[in-house]
């Protein structure tokens, strides 16, 4: 080893000791920073801010495209989920719907129990027209309907079968001009005939009734039973309005009825109505 | 085949009268479209095919109706004759034309109607019959030629609804 080389192995045994004595100098438990280090950080700190954020920027960018594509998919799914959920509410939307409509009808069946015999049926059809009104039931012959049954709802009455097929039923509407109801009003209970107009009105009139009837707004009609078609007591309209007629024996009132006639979805076959039992007095009876 | 086509087209719009315009009432009312298909064919071809047409289009609302049967017939029959009229006075290609004969014969066929009702002992009063049924329906008809009449001119003309040359 020549005396060059013992120079540089010194010298590279002193730089290690000073590296050893600086770490231990530097240590986490000293006091504090050397001016040297103090003036390193602070004159870098600037730059490593702005390095930072600008690699915090690249890797946020890159991450936003590579997320793009999974953020459509999500995108698409969660579109999916809401039509999904939203045809589901609606589906929902119309039990409640449906299941207050059968509990009305239900109530009104129970209520009418001890009345009438009644069948549900729902409806099918309806008339092309304007003028007649006429609709078409679910529920025939094989069901037992029969011609000139009276057709009712909760709201009050419908009309009649006028035609029977195995399995469906005509039912003429107290709308149509054809049709003609008996009926009273309910407060004086003065007689007259409950008559359709046009369909398309969804007004009927209540014709013959005495010129001298007290016959006011609002008042209620209902059918008498007169005729054998109809049940009695059953709710038609109200009055709108009453004027006399040409030929001035009797006036006529405009009713509205009760029941809206295009919004029907269901309705009572009266199959049977129960005559209450009457014992009347005989002559010489105690 | 365009008897076939023209039977199903009548078929379809008696169906979609009977069912969906029920929710789709404008005055109360709904449109005739029957009578609306009588009246473009009566004036795209002339009285004469427009009566028979209509004949047989209101024959076969009667058949579904049930009641009173032939009341449509001759109604239908008779809007179908009176577009006609204009077969060879008219321009049949403007569709403004075709609009107002659709509302005047409409409201033709549903006078018929009314005094057949009439006549069949149906009391109906006379001015609520006039506004309340024909002049709505009129116009319910004449808005929905705005929209079907030029369809129905190019397949009548050019299309498959074309008449084969004699």
């Amino acid at each position: 080893m020549t005396r060059r080389n013992y120079k540089k192995l010194f010298l590279f045994a002193v730089l290690v000791m000073l590296v050893v004595v600086v770490i231990r100098l530097t240590a986490l438990n000293r006091d504090g920073l050397t001016p040297m280090e103090s003036a390193v950080k602070d004159g870098l700190a600037p730059a490593q801010q702005l390095t930072v954020n600008f690699a915090w920027d690249v890797r946020e960018t890159f991450s936003s495209i590579l997320k793009l594509g999974n953020l459509m998919d999500e995108n698409k799914k969660l579109k999916e989920e809401i039509r999904v959920l939203k045809s589901k509410l609606n589906q929902l939307e119309q039990y409640k719907l449906q299941n207050s409509r059968l509990k009305e009808l239900l109530d009104y069946r129970e209520f009418t129990a001890d009345k009438y015999q009644l069948m549900t049926a729902a409806v099918i059809g309806r008339d092309p027209g304007n003028w007649f009104g006429t609709i078409t039931l679910n529920r025939g012959e094989a069901d037992g309907v029969q011609k000139d049954m009276a057709v009712v709802v909760p709201e009050g009455l419908v009309g009649r079968v006028v035609a029977v097929s195995k399995h469906t039923a005509e039912v003429l509407l107290v709308t149509d001009p054809r049709s003609g109801v008996g009926a009273v009003v309910q407060e004086s209970q003065m007689p007259g005939v409950i008559e359709g107009m046009a369909n398309s009105t969804g007004l009927v009139r209540m014709i013959h009734l005495p010129k001298d009837a007290p016959i006011k707004a609002g008042q209620v009609v209902i059918s008498s039973g007169v005729g054998g078609i109809y049940p009695s007591g059953v709710r038609i309209g109200t009055v709108i309005k009453s004027e006399n007629d040409p030929g001035g024996l009797f006036q006529t009132a405009e009713v509205k009825p009760f029941v809206d006639f295009r919004t029907l979805r269901d309705v009572f076959i009266v199959t049977n109505v129960y005559k209450p039992k009457v014992n009347l007095p005989l002559e010489g009876n105690e | 085949m365009r008897t076939v086509l023209l039977f199903m087209i009548f078929a379809v719009a008696l169906v979609l009268q009977a069912t969906i315009f029920d929710f789709f009432r404008i005055f109360g009312v709904k449109p005739d479209l029957v009578l609306l298909l009588v009246i473009f064919y009566g004036f795209i071809y002339g009285s004469k095919e427009g009566a028979f047409v209509g004949f047989l289009g209101g024959l076969l609302v009667d058949f579904l109706t049930g009641h009173y049967i032939g009341v449509n017939a001759l109604s239908k029959m008779a809007a179908g004759f009176f577009a006609g009229l204009g077969e060879t006075k008219l321009y049949k290609e403007n569709v403004f034309i075709a609009t107002i004969v659709s509302m005047t014969g409409t409201a033709a066929g549903q006078s018929v109607y009314y005094l057949l009702l009439l006549a069949a002992g149906i009391k109906i009063p006379f001015f609520l019959g006039l506004f309340q049924v024909i002049i709505p329906v009129a116009l319910y008809n004449g808005l929905l030629t705005l929209v079907l009449y030029g369809r129905f001119y190019r397949s009548s003309t050019s299309g498959i609804l074309k008449m084969r040359e004699i």
